[in-house]
């Protein structure tokens, strides 16, 4: 899968992110670091 | 419901469809009818897309699971985020390029009119069916438990949005569904902490979430694979991505909300967020639910939350076993009463003997009122076998109007109200402009003026809402023919995302072989389904998988005319 917009584009995104590709990074780092949360959450608690 | 919380209901409903209004004044053309003229930044298109997707039964059926399965439903969101980034990077610019009103006419585009009008009928069938169970759902709810006519309950919750969805079109529907995340939002916070405010005096919420992690209701994650379990973290990542993806990048409901965006970036930002917020907003409705689950472990709960069909028993032959199953239930109550007192004085002292000896004791209190709760439904199966028994429907709103002050009662009914209104103002939105734009202009009327257009679109928007209502009014008399319709949408949504990944990702398969494979597929997943070979669930994946290896076979073996 190609992103097809142009690599320097930046258009939407907040000023301290740098790429779309970053953003999506984000996004993924995000989710894992959620999972993690719940699972020690849950296990803290169990 | 008293007067105040009338007004506030009325207050709140009345805003919002006049604030619909009010945004969307002024002349508009098609573009702002379908589209909003493509104007709206990433956080309108963002909650756009976050309301569209949370139905009314997201706010009564996700607490009720949280009270009665725990967190694990939170792991079937896992793929949204995924789903998001490749809908981003794929479906926002190639949608945008081309400049289109709905995700089908890219089809057109890429293949032919044949794909793309048979893709438009299978979208209506099950968009159009799956609306109308959408306005029954809640109306059904309500109607039990607020003692209202479902007739007219069915009437007030898919016409009200016609108001604003006919005059402002998807201009209305998008400021609408910001206002409707706002009041949603606010109204789930307050009555979390309502809930922990409830509880006793020396029960705070680490507490509350301490009984709840030993009464096995913060299960969030379960590595296990297993088929057969509806929720783990392998089917919320791989099936829940498929679903997503199908979901967001082939169903008009939500592609009409991201195609608002001013601009790729914006659309994608709006997306990209929604995969940042949904999975921590599920988590919060779930967690509702749970702490709803420890008041109860203090509060004696109902043997069954809707009161309606216990009261029909109680005047019944069954009355006596009715009687009967209701004083162990008594039983069992007290028990956990002093299961849940000794556990919260063993985790205060951290005495790990006590604190699993008592454990113990609630976990087979818990067990003994979930037997319970599985005979009293038998009893009203036998009594009623049309009744609603799915409890957890119920919980939330049992809670709701036993436990929460004059006013707040009001508020959390016009979420409710106000939840269902954002996915069906979506839903009808896009019937019409895929009806309109797929349709009428592509067969029937090809070089009409844009106020013709926008003309035909208002009608048959009205015409959409009519038939919704109508498939809700009739939709208590299907009886088992709710899950058939339910069935219906996997039958089609495996095929449809085929269909659009062979479009996005098989640059060598043309048209032909796309719609054969197409109609080939759908044989099959309808035979797999007539024979029982799987759970329906996963119909929507092989749907998917057959069209794109029979369109590729197709291609292969007729590679100049296909």
């Amino acid at each position: 899968m190609m992103d097809s917009q142009q690599p320097n584009e930046t258009e939407g995104l907040p000023p301290f992110i740098k790429s779309w590709r970053q953003m999506y990074r984000i996004v993924i780092g995000t989710l894992l670091v959620l999972m993690a949360l719940f699972y020690v959450m849950m296990k803290y608690f169990e | 419901m008293s007067f105040i919380d009338w007004i506030v209901l009325i207050g709140t409903l009345s805003f919002i469809i006049i604030y619909g209004i009010y945004r969307s004044r002024g002349k508009q053309n098609i573009d702002d009818y379908l589209i909003a003229g493509q104007s709206l930044p990433w956080y309108h298109v963002c909650f756009s897309v976050m309301a569209t997707q949370a139905s009314a039964i997201t706010f009564l059926s996700a607490p009720g699971q949280g009270f009665a399965d725990g967190m694990r439903f939170v792991q079937f969101y896992f793929g949204l985020p995924l789903a998001m980034v490749v809908l981003s990077i794929t479906f926002v610019p190639i949608f945008h390029r081309l400049k289109v009103f709905t995700a089908y006419e890219f089809l057109e585009t890429r293949f032919d009119g044949r794909v793309r009008i048979f893709t438009v009928i299978l979208f209506l069938l099950s968009r159009g069916l799956s609306t109308g169970l959408s306005i029954y759902a809640p109306s059904i709810i309500l109607a039990t438990i607020l003692g209202w006519d479902l007739t007219w309950t069915n009437i007030l919750m898919g016409s009200l949005v016609l108001i604003y969805t006919v005059t402002g079109g998807t201009k209305a529907i998008s400021h609408t569904h910001l206002q409707q995340m706002i009041i949603v939002t606010m109204a789930m916070f307050v009555a979390g902490y309502m809930v922990v405010h409830l509880l006793p005096s020396d029960i705070g919420f680490v507490d509350a979430l301490k009984i709840a992690g030993k009464a096995g209701r913060l299960n969030t994650i379960d590595f296990h694979f297993d088929p057969n379990s509806r929720y783990n973290i392998w089917s919320g990542l791989i099936g829940g991505f498929f679903l997503q993806l199908s979901y967001f990048g082939t169903d008009q409901s939500q592609v009409g909300r991201y195609l608002t965006g001013e601009s790729i970036g914006q659309s994608r930002m709006g997306l990209v967020m929604n995969g940042l917020l949904k999975i921590p907003m599920q988590f919060l409705i779930l967690l509702v639910g749970v702490l709803v689950f420890v008041y109860y472990q203090y509060n004696p709960a109902p043997l069954f939350f809707n009161k309606v069909e216990t009261d029909k028993l109680r005047n019944s032959e069954y009355a006596a076993d009715y009687q009967s199953l209701e004083e162990k239930h008594s039983l069992a109550v007290s028990s956990q009463r002093a299961a849940v007192d000794g556990l919260a004085k063993a985790l205060d002292s951290k005495d790990e003997t006590s604190i699993t000896h008592w454990q113990e004791a609630l976990k087979e209190s818990d067990d003994t009122q979930k037997q319970l709760k599985k005979d009293a439904v038998s009893l009203i199966k036998k009594n009623n076998p049309t009744a609603d028994t799915s409890d957890v429907n119920y919980v939330f709103l049992r809670f709701v109007l036993d436990r929460l002050p004059i006013g707040l009662i009001g508020l959390l009914i016009a979420v409710i109200f106000s939840a269902s209104m954002g996915s069906i103002a979506a839903a009808y939105n896009s019937l019409a402009s895929t009806t309109v734009v797929d349709l009428y202009k592509r067969i029937y009327k090809t070089d009409a003026s844009d106020n013709h257009y926008l003309m035909a679109t208002r009608i048959s928007t009205i015409g959409w809402g009519i038939f919704c209502i109508f498939v809700a009014q009739y939709a208590s008399k299907l009886g088992s023919m709710i899950e058939a319709v339910n069935i219906l949408g996997s039958l089609f949504y495996g095929v449809i995302l085929g269909i659009f990944l062979v479009a996005f990702y098989f640059k060598n398969i043309g048209g032909k072989a796309t719609f054969w494979g197409a109609i080939v597929a759908e044989i099959g997943v309808v035979l797999c389904w007539w024979y029982d070979l799987m759970a329906f669930l996963w119909l929507n994946v092989v749907g998917c998988v057959l069209v794109i290896a029979f369109a590729w076979v197709i291609q292969k073996l007729k590679p100049a005319n296909a």
